[in-house]
């Protein structure tokens, strides 16, 4: 009886966090299905976009979305930049233009109780490239040299097309 | 076998992506490649310069590892990366809600609740407009459902957002003067909402300005629903 107690307890503790069962089985929806469920701050969001136009970034073609965070009076910053619909980074070239629009869209946004922020790519058809994001307090530090270019890489996440990426733009 | 087939075919074709990636020539492509060589070199050990047979496979190899992985490891950044995924259909029930908020278009914003119905704003602006349309019982309903799912956003600040949101509804109508023209229970119903909204922001606000609109519009339902005496309000003082 304590055996099969034993292996039915493991096999539960296995099923829920190795295969993921409650959400293979819709028992729990993922974090992103409760992230865009919830109502966004569209108030923050415009006040967001003036903010971060004013601090000198190019707002053509972006979209912002401020998404509250369950029991916490934190948001999550997430932009789509559109080239199709006319953003560029602004500095071709700039190695460096990642990092520092991440840096711009989290000092802009620094005031507005933002803890992470994420940003989609779109080329000039439209099509996603990529999605990458931070928490905002990584950016910060790395912006004041308080940590280094490898912790901060170490702190990014992303989420690449590749094959949008490799043939995005060809004919 | 099916498996292996299909990742000995993702392998065949990422390491034909690599250099294509690592070539391309689009302006913001170039920035966006550069940074990513950059990121999985630091984060993940993966070199895509390496245009050696060794180097590629192992960067192939690599990429096929890390992108066909479900999550980052991190639930925050998974949750973040996956809801800009899905903003498309949060773009579309954004112009649904927009064209019926501008055209009083009931069918437009029933439109846009079918695509994100939890999303609390949404039912604010569907009670207005079925309160404006005479519907009373639906614009009870919306709020009731609306209020339920801003509490179960547990988002303090989402609260007052919720009851913000209904006061200036509600009073852009007044201010159009068309509420004073409705019926009774319209009316009824509208400033009835606009005391607890201004009683419930009150208990988050503190702010004695709320106080006495709630005060205001008390008396403005007493003095429609003909009940002489104004209801004691609660403000959790």
């Amino acid at each position: 009886m304590t055996t099969l107690t034993l292996v039915i307890v493991a096999a539960l503790v296995i099923g829920i966090t190795v295969f993921k069962l409650p959400l293979r089985l819709g028992l729990v929806k993922p974090a992103a299905v409760r992230m865009i469920s919830q109502t966004p701050d569209r108030e923050a969001a415009l006040k967001v976009k003036s903010d971060i136009q004013q601090a000198g970034i190019n707002t053509s073609g972006v979209d912002v979305f401020v998404m509250p965070e369950k029991k916490s009076n934190k948001n999550v910053l997430l932009t789509v930049l559109d080239t199709s619909k006319g953003f560029s980074f602004g500095n071709a070239g700039s190695t460096d233009a990642i990092s520092n629009y991440l840096i711009k869209l989290a000092s802009a946004s620094a005031s507005d109780n933002i803890d992470r922020v994420a940003f989609q790519y779109l080329d000039s058809e439209g099509k996603s490239l990529a999605t990458i994001t931070a928490p905002t307090d990584a950016i910060l530090k790395y912006s004041k040299g308080q940590i280094s270019q490898t912790e901060f890489f170490k702190a990014i996440d992303a989420r690449i097309d590749l094959s949008q990426l490799a043939t995005s733009g060809l004919p | 076998m099916k498996t292996k087939t299909k990742i000995i075919s993702l392998v065949l074709v990422l390491l034909m992506l690599v250099p294509v990636v690592t070539g391309c020539s689009e302006a913001g492509r170039d920035i966006l490649t550069s940074f990513i060589q950059d990121w999985v070199k630091t984060k993940f050990g993966i070199d895509l310069s390496d245009n050696s047979t060794w180097g590629k496979a192992k960067a192939g190899w690599g990429l096929m590892k890390l992108f066909t992985e479900d999550s980052t490891g991190n639930p925050d950044s998974d949750a973040a990366l996956g809801t800009v995924k899905m903003l498309k259909n949060f773009k579309d029930a954004e112009q649904d809600m927009a064209v019926g908020r501008s055209s009083n278009n009931a069918t437009a914003e029933d439109l846009a609740i079918a695509l994100r119905p939890s999303d609390w704003s949404y039912r604010v602006s569907r009670s207005t407009l079925a309160l404006k349309q005479n519907d009373v019982v639906k614009g009870q309903t919306e709020w009731k459902k609306g209020e339920d799912l801003a509490y179960s956003d547990q988002n303090p600040v989402g609260y007052q957002r919720f009851y913000s949101q209904s006061i200036n509804e509600l009073e852009a109508w007044k201010n159009t003067g068309q509420l004073d023209k409705a019926n009774w229970e319209q009316q009824a119903f509208a400033y009835g909402t606009l005391v607890s909204d201004y009683v419930e922001r009150y208990k988050l606000t503190k702010d004695p300005k709320d106080k006495q609109m709630a005060l205001y519009y008390n008396e403005q339902w007493t003095y429609v629903t003909k009940e002489g005496k104004p209801p004691e309000l609660d403000f959790g003082d």
